[in-house]
């Protein structure tokens, strides 16, 4: 079960071919979309936080991650570029970054192995009785910015792209931090 | 002894006028209430206590349908959210066409209007029979709204088609389409209507159009990526928020040339502003999930106040400003003294209110 839905989360997040993805720098069409996906692990937050809250170590459990390299680790504009297993690669930016709350906050370079341009996404480690929850949200265009895109550029394959990511590293964070 | 002593022109009570037209709705009221404090035995001072209370409510103009509102277009949904501000409660969800973004409310006539982008349309909304709807076929993606209530023109932005689409109430068509530049966003109106202004998103600029002439007079550079506009209101200064420079420009109008003469940097991703008499300028921060409050007279940002996640519409209602979440689906009401965010109101899904939302009674004509 674990493993099918790793399988289409890698599915979703590198179905598109990369020449399908030029957008203009920036232009969007007039609807943004979210995605919410949310987790609980039985696990201390601060265990949680030590893998989620490392933002160049993704690949140490994100099955869709193959490699992650970051400029400047954990701090406030730190990129790290990860190269997506199947192919592609992903450029993201820290726009906010809190040990405290547990909380990051990215945002990704339009063009990547995405259908999605203006994607902005937080991720936070809450405790949620004995162990944590970790809630993933995310913001974002379709990758067709005008009216009347092409199926694998709607809405609706954008919400698929992204859900797909967050609901395969999510299942995966929890299975790595519940085995130990 | 009755509360209210009968008046040519109204009633005296302890001192304040009930107005007659007030008071033809209080009578029957009183003995109503009178009846049924009777019956429940309530002692005699405390319903002239609570009869009094009353009356003073009604007095000042307080009705149940007086209540200032906030028409929020939730995107997600497909409807508007209205909000009665004064008991923070969500009175009702209005369906309209696809995805809608943009509203503003015409004050004198008691109307709100919404712009649905995916429906292409624009849908009208009395605000004492909001039932009774009117739907007008648009084109492009109408995204940004404002109106002139005295002339009793609408001008929509059509995001994809680079034009202004001017609409007439009274005929309920297009009279006009005004080409602009790459990807008008925000829209804003003159006090005497004889401006309209355009952030020309992807352009950096903001057209400024003449009316009844209706043509681009001129072009104002402003920062990267204008997408909300805000007026003063006496029209002399224009604010232009921008999105991917992380600042607002400040226009003077009264210039022979109208020109950014001021940038303020704010929080991360602006998108929206609305202008306050204590000449404070609220600009909401999609990125910060927050609010900058600039002083304009020193031009700086003198508070940051934390709000809802990804805030975008923003309208004023007297000592509260509001806040439109689309993250968190909610409307937050921030105190203007305080800074502190008072209460925060439930919306539909993907909510915006972008423009400017506020109705309030003391704006409608007769």
């Amino acid at each position: 079960m674990r493993h099918s839905r790793a399988v289409l989360g890698l599915l979703a997040w590198s179905f598109l071919p990369l020449s399908l993805l030029q957008p203009a720098a920036e232009a969007h069409g007039p609807t943004r979309q979210k995605v919410t996906e949310e987790v609980v692990i039985n696990a201390a937050p601060a265990d949680v936080w030590k893998l989620v809250g490392n933002f160049d170590g993704w690949s140490a459990w994100h099955p869709a991650i193959e490699s992650s390299t970051a400029t400047a680790g954990d701090a406030v504009d730190s990129v790290r570029t990860l190269k997506i297993k199947g192919g592609g690669e992903v450029i993201e930016t820290i726009e906010a970054y809190d040990a405290e709350a547990m909380t990051l906050k990215y945002r990704a370079k339009d063009g990547g192995a995405l259908p999605v341009t203006n994607y902005s996404s937080t991720i936070m480690v809450k405790p949620e009785g004995s162990g944590s929850k970790v809630l993933w949200r995310g913001a974002f265009y379709r990758g067709f910015p005008n009216n009347d895109p092409p199926p694998e550029l709607n809405d609706d394959a954008a919400i698929k792209a992204i859900t797909g990511v967050y609901q395969t590293g999510l299942a995966a964070l929890k299975a790595k931090l519940e085995a130990r | 002894m009755p509360v209210m002593r009968a008046h040519r022109d109204g009633a005296m009570v302890r001192g304040h006028r009930v107005p007659a037209d007030r008071l033809r709705v209080l009578r029957p009221l009183e003995s109503d209430l009178r009846a049924l404090m009777a019956m429940l035995r309530v002692p005699v001072r405390q319903v002239q206590a609570t009869l009094l209370a009353l009356t003073l409510l009604i007095a000042a103009g307080v009705r149940a349908d007086d209540a200032p509102v906030a028409f929020i277009t939730n995107q997600g949904s497909h409807d508007v959210s209205v909000v009665d501000l004064r008991s923070g409660v969500e009175r009702q969800r209005i369906t309209v066409a696809a995805g809608p973004a943009g509203v503003a409310v015409d004050g004198v006539h008691g109307r709100a209007y919404v712009t649905s982008p995916d429906g292409r349309a624009l849908t009208e909304i009395p605000v004492r029979q909001p039932g009774r709807q009117r739907v007008l076929a648009l084109e492009g993606g109408p995204v940004g709204i404002a109106l002139d209530a005295l002339r009793e023109r609408i001008y929509v932005a059509d995001w994809f088609g680079n034009q202004l689409l001017v609409v007439d109430v009274q005929a309920w068509q297009i009279v006009q389409r005004i080409a602009l530049g790459h990807v008008p966003a925000g829209v804003a109106v003159s006090p005497d209507g004889g401006r309209v202004y355009v952030a020309e998103r992807d352009d950096d600029t903001v057209a400024v159009i003449g009316v009844p002439e209706n043509r681009v007079l001129t072009r104002i550079a402003v920062g990267h990526h204008p997408f909300g506009l805000a007026l003063d209101r006496t029209g002399r200064q224009l604010f232009a928020v921008n999105v991917l420079s992380n600042d607002v420009s400040v226009i003077d109008l009264q210039a022979a040339v109208p020109q950014t003469v001021a940038t303020v940097p704010v929080g991360q991703t602006p998108y929206c502003a609305v202008w306050t008499d204590d000449q404070r300028l609220w600009v909401t921060n999609q990125h910060g999930d927050s609010v900058s409050v600039i002083d304009l007279a020193s031009r700086r940002v003198i508070a940051t106040i934390a709000t809802g996640a990804f805030p975008e519409g923003i309208d004023v209602d007297g000592g509260r400003v509001l806040v439109v979440s689309w993250m968190d689906e909610e409307l937050d009401v921030i105190d203007r003294v305080t800074l502190q965010v008072t209460r925060r109101i439930g919306l539909g899904h993907n909510s915006r209110g972008f423009g400017q939302f506020v109705w309030h009674p003391s704006t409608a004509g007769s």
